[in-house]
């Protein structure tokens, strides 16, 4: 088809107004055979297409809303992955997620680095105790002190 | 200037446009607010978009497949793919355009997964019946009978299931819902001269699917006598 005819095409197929249109491209279109025919062409199939409007409105009948309903809840439920799709649900589901994860690591490396006992209870002062301090020899008066504290046990 | 409505048409590039009346603003914007109260999950809002389009859902299946159960079932299952898939709709396009789309879709699918061969497409037709149809097009007859109205409806679904979804939609738009260039540009938020370039490829794509239609079967494939 022919490049003036093609940008007029519309307008040609219109219906009334087609006709006027039609006629200022007429010399082209009665010598053009091909421009001429693909026109017919098209008229006729814009004719058949418009034999799928509906005669009349359809109304729905009652109660439609709750079957379109029924229908969505039966595929949510076959759907389980559904919670997934739904973007909300995802996002606040997401959120959920690294908030846990955020108070979980934060548990996780506080618990690392923090003592498991009191630093002032009898076990943490062991703990902290210098292996110097166990050594003999080191502390003479301590060590004297031990000795007697052991004969005296032994003794007894 | 087709589509005059009393305003003064704003030149854009490529052609011209009419600008939108304060009505129209105010209704798509009220679209808008309703499609993102659907998308975040508003049972209420839903609920509105069913009632203010179920009347058109129901007419364009009806109009396709003439069968009033199947216009119910169908309408049920557009609904339901509506609820499901709105969060992918970025109203670039009105809602009724995408609405459309998706209920010829589901019709067509429902053509091809039931193949109601009885009811339309490929139906009634026989060979005989679809080349007569293919050859006599140009000279329709202006008063058919009925029998021969659902032979051409069996026809024209036949051919449009030959083309793409988007010129399908386009041609139907057009054609069977009566918008003009304009109001296509508008509903679906292209230009309009790329609106006449898609019509002009896509009812040239028609063409050449029923003249592949008229043909001999042995002819189509390349078998014809030498």
């Amino acid at each position: 088809m022919h490049k003036e005819i093609k940008e007029r095409l519309e307008e040609i197929l219109r219906g009334a107004g087609a006709r006027e249109d039609l006629a200022t491209c007429s010399e082209h279109v009665a010598s053009c055979e091909s421009c001429g025919k693909e026109i017919a062409e098209m008229e006729a199939q814009a004719r058949m297409l418009q034999l799928l409007r509906a005669p009349e409105d359809l109304d729905p009948n009652a109660g439609f809303y709750a079957r379109v309903i029924e229908r969505v809840e039966a595929r949510r439920s076959a759907t389980p992955l559904y919670a997934f799709v739904d973007a909300a649900f995802a996002r606040r589901l997401i959120f959920a997620g690294l908030t846990a994860v955020i108070v979980l690591g934060s548990y996780l490396v506080y618990s690392e680095r923090a003592p498991a006992f009191s630093s002032t209870g009898p076990i943490a002062i062991l703990a902290t105790q210098t292996p110097e301090q166990d050594v003999l020899g080191a502390n003479p008066a301590r060590d004297r002190e031990t000795l007697l504290l052991t004969l005296a046990s032994y003794q007894e | 200037m087709s589509g005059f409505t009393g305003i003064l048409p704003l030149p854009v590039a490529g052609g011209f446009t009419r600008t939108k009346t304060n009505l129209e603003r105010r209704q798509a914007s009220e679209e808008i607010a309703l499609v993102r109260r659907v998308q975040q999950g508003d049972e209420l809002a839903f609920r509105e978009v069913v009632q203010r389009y179920q009347v058109k859902v129901h007419s364009i299946i009806y109009g396709i497949l003439r069968n009033r159960n199947d216009a119910e079932d169908i309408a049920q299952q557009v609904f339901s793919k509506i609820y499901f898939s709105i969060g992918s709709f970025d109203s670039r396009s009105a809602l009724l355009t995408w609405i459309y789309k998706i209920t010829v879709n589901e019709c067509y699918d429902y053509l091809r997964k039931r193949k109601v061969r009885r009811l339309v497409y490929e139906s009634d037709i026989s060979d005989e019946d679809e080349l007569r149809v293919a050859r006599s097009e140009v000279a329709v007859d202006k008063s058919p009978t009925v029998e021969m109205e659902l032979v051409r409806r069996d026809y024209v679904l036949k051919l449009l299931s030959r083309v793409s979804e988007e010129d399908r939609n386009l041609l139907m738009l057009k054609e069977v819902e009566g918008h003009s260039v304009d109001e296509l540009a508008e509903i679906t938020g292209m230009n309009q001269n790329t609106i006449k370039v898609k019509l002009f490829r896509a009812r040239q794509k028609l063409v050449k699917a029923a003249r592949r239609l008229a043909q001999p079967p042995g002819r189509a494939l390349g078998l014809g006598s030498q």
